[in-house]
């Protein structure tokens, strides 16, 4: 540092040195590598302090000493630093860009471009070639391992599954953490198209962040922190990740204009990513509960396999199947078909000197793995800009999307696939059980006597190939968002008005089967075991309208040679409205009449509509904000940047509903103290250091600080409801949640602080950023004891502290004048989160509460620990019963959380002229999940472990037991049968705490290798170029070995929820791979 | 195009224009989606259902397992917990939801029939809120009661309502009874009409219900507060008091045309039709030896066509399909059989109430005598109940059935009219415990708890509390963690204030 500093003096003393000499006038253009004038740029003559900046067409003129060898110094934000000799009267330079990570222009709030020197915070921008590598679908999921900071999880890695995308930890209970998603500088609507978010049967239809085509999108950057994103307000407490559209391109003035067409097409095949293991001994059977013949269970209970012929399921007619008697290996995969997917791209695109086009269409068509599931989904995009004549401009961005998708059922549902799976024993030809029209499969078919009878062997499960037809569940979205601006430029002032909407119209409908049949061999079936359905039939209709209006204006000036401003004011005025209507006829409830005619014409019960409280038909969401944003800087060197917000909310009453929230961030591009030396030029090439401070203020959810109110809503029981009106009756009651009216609306503080590195010539480029963020006056329902009559209180009641690091790196080891490069890059995030405080008296609040496991925001533990039961220690040692041996339940604790400790990425490029080979590996460590699947698997014995002593009594290792009532403990010796620990401690839920499982993996997340075929080739044709590959995404995982069960990244609370880490036999996630051509003209 | 446009004036105009509409535009907050209002009509149903519910589902199961009608089924799991007298901190989360629930809607219909002077509806929900009370006090013990119900904000914002001792809610239900009855006037030029679910607006039965409801509050304290039972009875009695006869009945009548079924067979299908509770040896065994024709009421024969109970408890055991009897679908316990979605839930009967009366003419604490002769219509209430209310049960035929069973020469038949009190009371309670089976589960329960008849219950097969009887609900989770004036758990053995027998 010391010699730093020497050398900052040396060259401020060199600066001082002046000449007095005749002059002449030097002129001169400087454009940038398009060609297009350079405006700002410093030029200088060596060694004085001669110098000027160029003007708005990137002219300059420069009075210079004649005679002498004059060397010009150009200076240019972008460009670094440039020495040109002198020859003539006239120099005309065209820069070519420098630092290709650290340098350059970089989308920023308000969809603002600013110089990435210029920026206090940290930002990560994704380019179109980067995100696209892996060639997935999702443009979200696309982004995993390229940024640091983001915590990206995709339940099914596949078209139309969920991706969450939460930024530097969770800061809210109630409101939603998933960052902001930000299309050509309009928030949309990130809706969650997830059906159930009690988890126990959810389905799955993902969330509309993905309905945008990664082909489509020309970059993404991704605002972690709030000093990135406070000028989005409330909006942007989360961060933002803002995706910047194709656009078509510019002529060179006096040029024709300019034609791209761009054709790609993809085709990707999908597989199980992981499948649970099971083990390989023992066959169905109940041998522990002295059932003699049980043909019809679900257990994988029964005797070692013997490999002998035996009859199976049931007796039909007096004849019976036959199977020997033994294990089949990779049973599950039997039901599950090769998804398949073609993408089709076209785009067409081009530009006069003032005016722009794009447009493309985009089609996807997939199968999924499970029958009869599809995803399909058609994009059009359109946009265009016009510079009109006296300074006016506007610019035009539409796009409308089609997505129309049947998934299979998930997790407790009747229809649930994987549940029905995981309970077919281990000796049980899953292939074989796919012609439903075999009676020895079928779940109805009328006998002799005209009775209905199933013959499919399981009495507790349904035929999966059945509940994967006949369970149809479907959703079909309508959608068009855009933006459309005009603007007024006329030197350093542009002011200008930006409307975004996006309008949703998405309906689901939800067909559940009738089925009525006895068993066909009433000997062995329990006639107390009939599958009885009524069949039923919902449907959903919901319209999102997001409607925003920014009218911005903004001053660009350069004050002096050393100071320069960039100052913005605006106003925000944003809508946002959700109406939702389901119409549902209700299986338990008499249901249906017809079988399978699904129509509200079709009732024997009453046809339900949605109940609020607990849902809300519509909902109504507006603010109001004004706005501010200065930026200086001292010689492009040094940048401060102070930003304002006010904002009025309409969830919080007047008096609360006006908050103002300030920010500030400066940048030093060190670096350039260091010109000229030798150290900058072989070492350290860029260098800049940042700092910001910023706040966001989050208001409250709609309605949030209402009084009761009263509905006509059910009435509960555990497991029952009645729905009035009762007999024609009108009964409302008053509902059981209210908020204080005096909410305040949440805020965040954050600071951060980074740097920005890059060594020996862009070899080598580092960022690091470490954050601090704590959010006040969280916003939450408080659980109230239920002998105030009522049960949530919406209340301001704590505080959650976010810390971490997050780290990018990027190096070039190899990069040859004969076209041999290869580039590492890598990133790691580490976020700690702390539930700091809530209300007095409150420790704990529950994010969801189901099967006996909490996810809990717990005062002292990150945000989604778990809360249950688990084995009970004394001294380190399991305490079990004394006459069972079987170890006793503790009561529920908090442990464990769905946190990962940290994440990391690493990848490569190798580039060889046009061949690119591109890897990358992600990894998230550390957390735990609820694996229904284990508890399943267990509860059935179909699960590894539960072969343990070959299912034979043992003493559980190290354990004790209580002497009566007293507190001391003696060794145990009492030996436990691990039939009554596996079906009746882990599959009933008793210790659900041995049911989470590290949630840690490894992820082979892209594998790529393309080849642009060298025009040589076809120069002759109308091709412009022409590029091949072949690809895979999510290919390959690794998992600790306790974990045996899943991907954990399923999940089944919903992409965008708040709570996580629950897999309640979601459907698994996809492996993909597949190979894409793609031609311009 | 006008070249003096001026783009920052523009701007300026568009500022003001969003600010001065600002407050208007912000004022979309009030919740359009749930009623800011109710009626007296809509609330007075919805918490008459409120209660329904929790007296027909949980009350009913966890009283009728506890009372010995009911056992958990081997082939099943929902409700060994409850047999095993070991249950789970959340077992009677939902009762006491629901009761709250209740007793807030009863608060709120009070307050709005105040304001508006409907003096009927006042009176109702007094009555009502005085029922729940007692149920709740009953289950749990000290319970939040003076300052309970008055967690919003426009009510006082009581958060952490102070526990009660089960003799402050006593007193307060028994003032609450004595101002409805101040108010009941079946002239009144305001009475409710359907949406009174139970009496459909007859202020004359409400006033037999309160009679009933006292004698009912006042007979509880009988063993821990003698003095004080016997001096509100004959201030009752001074009054001319009518009780519920028959056809008076209290209960909530349910059906299966749309949502309207039977909340015990709503729960059933809730879980898919699993036939849980089967009867229990400890009251079909007594039933048989007495000849009792009422078996046919309560419970469907076995598979074999006999009526067979399982020992309390006893469901760690092989299971042979249709070994067991269930409770039949008059009492909603068929859980396979649709018309279980028929049953009523009986909240106050007459045939309890005639029970009541015996045992007030059996203490001597009314000037009525005759004990004999109202326990023997009690029983017959019983029968004609079921004829009656419940027209379909072809099994008996109203007095032809009961004379045989009262001239059969059973055991339980037999009132010891010159015995002791003791030995009268037995009979009393153990006759209203049968008559009780499955259908008031909670009460039969409850009286067992008071009075400790009858005498011959079993200890569960799997009772982990070794040879007691449970004695209590335990308080719910949400309850102890939530409320900072909540005074401990209290264990499912220690018995509540009047348990003193």
């Amino acid at each position: 540092m010391k010699r730093v500093c020497l050398l900052f003096v040396l060259l401020l003393t060199f600066g001082t040195y002046a000449f007095a000499q005749a002059t002449h006038t030097l002129t001169g253009k400087i454009t940038d590598e398009k060609g297009l004038g350079y405006p700002g740029a410093g030029v200088s003559l060596k060694g004085t302090q001669i110098g000027t900046v160029t003007d708005i067409n990137g002219d300059f003129m420069l009075d210079v000493p004649d005679g002498a060898n004059n060397i010009i110094v150009i200076q240019a934000v972008g460009y670094g630093t440039r020495e040109i000799k002198e020859s003539g009267q006239s120099l005309n330079v065209k820069l070519q860009p420098m630092s290709r990570e650290l340098e350059g222009t970089v989308v920023t709030a308000l969809a603002v471009k600013r110089e990435k020197r210029e920026l206090g915070y940290s930002t990560t921008t994704v380019n179109a070639e980067e995100l696209t590598a892996g060639e997935g679908t999702s443009a979200l999921s696309d982004l995993a391992g390229k940024v640091a900071g983001a915590n990206i999880t995709s339940t099914t890695g596949g078209p139309g599954g969920s991706t969450r995308i939460v930024l530097r930890g969770e800061k809210s209970i109630t409101k939603n953490n998933n960052a902001l998603i930000i299309v050509d500088g309009v928030i949309t609507n990130n809706f969650d198209r997830t059906s159930d978010p009690n988890g126990l049967a959810q389905i799955d239809f993902g969330n509309s962040a993905n309905d945008i085509d990664p082909d489509e999108i020309e970059s993404i950057t991704v605002l972690e922190g709030p000093a990135a994103s406070a000028l989005y307000g409330a909006a942007g407490a989360n961060g933002a990740v803002m995706i910047t559209t194709k656009h078509g391109r510019h002529a060179e003035a006096g040029k024709p204009s300019k034609l791209d067409i761009t054709y790609k097409a993809t085709f990707t095949q999908s597989d199980v990513l992981k499948y649970p293991s099971v083990q390989s001994q023992f066959g169905q059977g109940a041998i522990y509960t002295g059932q003699i013949d049980d043909r019809g269970d679900n257990f994988s209970w029964g005797p070692q396999y013997d490999n002998q012929l035996k009859p199976w399921g049931q007796a039909i007619n007096g004849q019976q199947q036959v199977k020997p008697y033994s294990y089949i290996p990779n049973n599950f995969s039997q039901f599950f078909q090769h998804g398949q997917d073609l993408n089709n791209f076209v785009s067409l695109s081009g530009g006069t000197d003032l005016s722009t086009y794009y447009l493309s269409l985009t089609s996807l068509n997939s199968n999924g793995i499970t029958p009869n599931t599809f995803y399909n989904k058609y994009s059009v995009r359109f946009n265009a800009t016009t510079q009109l004549t006296n300074n006016f401009y506007s610019t035009i961005n539409v796009n409308y999307i089609n997505s129309y998708s049947r998934v299979e059922a998930q997790g407790q549902s009747t229809g649930g696939v994987m549940q029905q799976l995981e309970q077919i024993p281990t000796d049980v030809p899953i292939g074989s059980l796919s012609n439903l029209n075999n009676p020895f499969n079928s779940m109805s078919y009328t006998d002799a006597n005209g009775i209905q009878r199933f013959g499919y062997f399981g009495s507790f499960a349904l035929n999966p190939y059945w509940a994967a037809q006949y369970y149809d569940n479907r959703d079909n979205t309508n959608r068009v968002l855009g933006d459309f601006s005009m603007g007024y430029k006329k030197g350093d002032f542009n002011i200008y008005d930006r409307v975004g909407i996006d309008v949703t119209d998405d309906i689901t409908t939800y067909k559940t089967p009738e089925i009525n049949s006895q068993s066909a061999d009433q000997t062995i079936y329990y006639p107390e075991f009939p599958h009885t359905n009524a069949g039923g039939f919902q449907q959903q209709d919901y319209t999102g309208l997001r409607f925003y209006n920014d009218l911005i204006g903004n001053y660009v000036h350069q004050l002096s040679q050393n100071f320069g401003i960039n100052a913005l004011v605006g106003d925000n005025t944003t809508m946002k409205q959700d109406e939702n209507l389901t119409a549902f006829i209700n299986p338990s409830n008499n249901g249906l009449v017809i079988p399978g005619f699904y129509s509200f014409t079709n009732n024997t019960g009453p046809v339900s509509v949605n109940q609020p409280p607990a849902s809300e038909p519509t909902s109504k969401w507006r603010t109001f904000a004004v706005y501010a944003d200065i930026k200086l800087n001292f010689q492009k060197e040094l940048y401060l940047d102070l930003t304002g917000r006010n904002e009025w909310s309409s969830t919080l009453i007047t008096g609360q509903n006006s908050y103002f929230y300030p920010g500030a961030n400066a940048s030093w591009v060190f670096t350039e103290r260091l010109n000229g030396t030798n150290f900058k030029d072989k070492v350290l090439n860029y260098g800049k250091i940042r700092a910001g401070l910023a706040s966001v203020s989050n208001d409250a959810t709609p309605y949030a600080n209402n009084s009761a109110g009263f509905s006509q809503s059910a009435i509960n029981t555990a497991f029952g409801s009645i729905i009035p009106p009762f007999n024609s009756v009108p009964a409302y009651q008053i509902n059981n949640s209210f908020g204080a009216q005096y909410l305040k609306p949440e805020l965040t503080r954050e600071y951060e602080v980074g740097t920005d590195l890059s060594f020996f010539r862009d070899r080598i480029a580092v960022s690091f950023t470490y954050y601090n963020d704590l959010t006040h006056n969280l916003i939450t329902g408080v659980p109230l004891p239920y002998s105030t009559g009522y049960i949530l209180n919406y209340i301001n009641v704590g505080d959650i502290s976010n810390k971490g690091e997050e780290v990018s790196l990027r190096g070039t080891p190899i990069s040859t004048k004969w076209g041999l490069k290869w580039d590492l890059f890598g990133t790691y995030t580490h976020n700690v989160s702390d539930v700091v405080s809530l209300t007095n008296g409150v420790n704990q609040i529950d994010l969801s509460n189901i099967e006996g496991i909490g996810v809990m925001a717990a005062v002292g533990h990150p945000y989604g620990t778990f809360y249950t039961t688990d084995l009970t220690y004394e001294n380190g040692h399991v305490v079990v019963d004394p006459t069972t041996g079987l170890p006793v339940p503790s009561k529920a604790r908090l442990e464990g959380s769905f946190q990962p400790k940290f994440q990391a990425s690493w990848g490569t490029d190798l580039t060889y002229k046009s061949i690119k080979l591109h890897v990358l590996f992600t990894t998230k460590q550390g957390g735990e999940y609820y694996s229904n699947t284990k508890e399943l698997l267990d509860f059935v014995g179909a699960a590894q472990e539960t072969t343990e002593n070959n299912r034979n009594p043992l003493v559980w290792a190290n354990s004790v037991n209580q002497v009566g009532t007293t507190g001391s403990y003696v060794t145990n010796t009492t030996k436990y049968l691990p039939y009554n620990y596996w079906v009746n401690e882990i599959g009933n839920g008793s210790i659900q705490g041995q049911n989470l499982v590290n949630a840690s993996f490894i992820k082979l997340q892209e594998a790529a290798l393309s080849y642009k075929i060298p025009q040589k080739y076809y120069m002759h044709s109308p091709f412009g170029s022409l590029e091949a590959g072949v690809f895979g995404n999510n290919l390959v995982i690794w998992t600790p070995k306790s974990n045996k069960y899943d991907d954990p990244e399923e999940e089944s609370l919903g992409a965008t929820g708040n709570a996580q880490g629950i897999n309640f036999n979601a459907r698994p996630s996809l492996r993909n791979y597949g190979a894409f051509i793609k031609v311009t003209f | 195009m006008n070249k003096k446009i001026r783009p920052g004036i523009v701007c300026l105009m568009l500022l003001t224009l969003g600010i001065s509409s600002c407050k208007k535009y912000l004022n979309v907050n009030t919740n359009p989606n749930v009623s800011q209002t109710a009626t007296v009509q809509t609330l007075l149903p919805a918490a008459q259902l409120i209660l329904g519910s929790a007296v027909g589902v949980d009350l009913e199961i966890n009283g009728s397992i506890w009372g010995q009608y009911w056992t958990q089924s081997p082939a099943a799991s929902q409700y060994i917990t409850v047999d095993d007298y070991s249950p789970t901190p959340d077992q009677f989360s939902w009762p006491w939801q629901d009761l709250y629930s209740s007793a807030e809607n009863f608060y709120q219909l009070y307050n709005l029939a105040d304001t508006q002077k409907k003096k009927q509806y006042k009176a109702i929900s007094l009555l009502m809120k005085a029922y729940t009370f007692q149920l709740i006090t009953d289950g749990w013990g000290d319970v939040p009661y003076k300052q309970a119900l008055k967690g919003q904000y426009a009510d006082g914002h009581v958060v952490n309502p102070k526990f009660d001792s089960q003799m402050v809610v006593y007193n307060g239900i028994i003032a609450d009874i004595d101002s409805a009855n101040a108010l009941i006037n079946p002239a009144d030029a305001v009475l409710p009409g359907v949406d009174d679910l139970i009496y459909g607006g007859n202020m004359t039965k409400w006033q037999k219900f309160s009679n009933t409801l006292m004698l009912k509050i006042l007979l509880r304290m009988a063993y821990i507060n003698p003095t004080a039972a016997q001096a509100g009875i004959t201030a009752l009695y001074a009054t001319a008091p009518a009780f519920i006869g028959l056809g008076d009945d209290a209960f909530v009548g349910y059906g299966y045309n749309s949502n309207n079924r039977n909340p015990f067979f709503a729960e059933e299908v809730g879980l898919f039709n699993v036939q849980n509770v089967i009867a229990s040896s400890t009251c079909v065994d007594s039933m048989l030896s007495n000849n009792d024709p009422r078996i046919n009421i309560f419970y469907e024969p076995s598979g074999s066509g006999a009526y067979v109970g399982n020992p309390q408890g006893n469901h760690n055991i092989a299971y042979t399909s249709g070994e067991f009897s269930i409770p039949s679908q008059y009492v909603a316990g068929d859980a396979q059989n649709g018309a279980s979605a028929n049953a009523p839930v009986n909240l106050l009967t007459s045939y309890e109430s005639l029970f009541l009366q015996a045992e007030v003419a059996a203490r001597g604490w009314a000037n009525i005598g005759g004990d004999s002769l109202l326990f023997a219509q009690a029983i017959k209430a019983n029968f004609d109940y079921y004829t009656t209310q419940i027209t379909s049960v072809l099994a008996i035929t109203g007095d032809s059935a009961y004379t045989a069973y009262m001239t059969g020469g059973g055991y339980w038949t037999s009132y010891p009219t010159r015995g002791s009190l003791a030995s009268k009371l037995n009979f009393i309670i153990t006759q209203k415990w049968f008559a009780m089976c499955g259908n008031q589960g909670f009460e039969a329960w409850t009286e067992w708890r008071r009075t400790g008849y009858p005498n011959f219950f079993t200890i569960s097969k799997t009772s982990l509390i070794g040879s007691n009887f449970p004695e209590r609900f335990t308080y719910p989770t949400i309850e102890q963690n939530s409320n900072a004036s909540f005074p401990g758990l209290a264990p499912v053995t220690e018995k509540v204030w009047w348990d003193v027998q």
